[in-house]
């Protein structure tokens, strides 16, 4: 037992005894909240365009899952008018996810450099019958937006070309995250 | 007035190079299209030289894809009509269509009431032969299996349009 902690015990040092314990519980406290902050969970792993795999990881920011085909055209026309409503929107990340699948690689390629969609652009792609992400969510059709809070649970799902609705479907769930109401597992 | 016509003349030049554009096609109308054997999502086997000396709509469609549900419905419409019109869809998604995927497939045309041969297109051949990269396309073939109508549907507002060509043939509005 190290002689300071004998100290306290023995009665010696009331004061310090306390000051010992309240810096203890401060720093239980600190790494709790550390922990909640910081360690994220992943909810998914997909390969990315670039050939390396991803995890869609929650507890930092807001995820927006972009649901897209490279031969859809709202998705088309709709990309831009997304990349130019998001600017400036902090605390939020645009995860593309492309639903065509690696066989259309270069169509999709194509798209998320003509359109300069941000990286990584995730595949997704079926398991077990499924796929790991759209079904997950319920996705199906393009394009979809999917706004994760940071606690993982889905805040809003927007389905066709509704980008004028984004940002304030996001203020909403800024507004909810605050309060800590209305949210929903995506478990 | 003068300063309007001008101003009409910009706005149009700019929203024609602005404007999101297919690219081409590889079937041009006036040739045959490639002909091809798909299974159906029943494993029908279908050819399409078979339907020589009937007029064939060939639809490409992807279930996702909310324009192409409005497409095949409005084609299971003037199919219903026109009995002769051969409708034939094909799908584009056979690189994820597992068991359940066909499963779900099938539920989905079962709930938009398609009624006419769904085909998969599973190692993309036909898709790649025709170039095609926007969703829907729809293709025209005359009875003798020239194309006479071919374009990737990126606006989807042109029912009135292909009621026209099939007019040609079928007459009337179909």
């Amino acid at each position: 037992m190290p002689a300071s902690w004998r100290d306290f015990s023995e009665g010696k040092s009331r004061k310090g005894r306390s000051f010992f314990l309240s810096l203890l519980a401060a720093a239980f406290a600190f790494s709790f909240v550390f922990y909640k902050v910081a360690s994220g969970k992943v909810l998914f792993y997909l390969p990315a365009l670039s050939g390396e795999r991803y995890g869609v990881e929650t507890g930092r920011q807001f995820n927006l899952l972009y649901f897209f085909s490279a031969f859809c055209p709202d998705c088309r026309e709709m990309t831009p008018l997304l990349l130019k409503d998001l600017k400036g929107e902090g605390n939020i990340l645009l995860i593309p996810v492309n639903v065509d699948g690696p066989r259309f690689y270069n169509a999709v390629e194509q798209f998320v450099s003509t359109l300069s969609l941000p990286s990584p652009v995730l595949f997704d792609e079926v398991r077990e019958g499924k796929f790991v992400a759209a079904d997950r969510f319920g996705v199906s059709i393009t394009p979809t937006l999917v706004v994760l809070s940071p606690d993982g649970g889905v805040c809003a799902k927007l389905e066709g070309g509704s980008v004028l609705t984004v940002r304030k479907r996001l203020k909403d769930c800024r507004k909810e995250e605050v309060n800590g109401i209305g949210m929903q597992s995506a478990e | 007035m003068r300063k309007t016509v001008i101003f009409l003349g910009v706005l149009i030049l700019f929203l024609n190079f602005t404007a999101p554009r297919a690219l081409s096609l590889c079937v041009q109308a006036g040739n045959p299209f490639p002909d091809f054997v798909l299974k159906t999502t029943e494993g029908k086997e279908v050819r399409l030289s078979d339907y020589r000396g009937k007029v064939v709509f060939l639809a490409f469609f992807a279930s996702w894809c909310p324009r192409c549900r409005e497409e095949l419905t409005f084609l299971n419409r003037i199919k219903k009509e026109n009995p002769d019109l051969v409708v034939l869809a094909i799908n584009q998604e056979g690189q994820n269509l597992t068991a359940s995927r066909l499963e779900t497939l099938k539920q989905n045309l079962d709930d938009w009431g398609i009624e006419f041969p769904v085909l998969l297109d599973m190692d993309l051949k036909v898709w790649d032969e025709a170039c095609i990269n926007a969703l829907p396309t729809s293709v025209i073939l005359d009875r003798e299996g020239k194309i006479v109508f071919a374009e990737p549907n990126y606006y989807w507002a042109s029912e009135e349009k292909i009621a026209s060509i099939l007019a040609r043939f079928f007459g009337g509005e179909k």
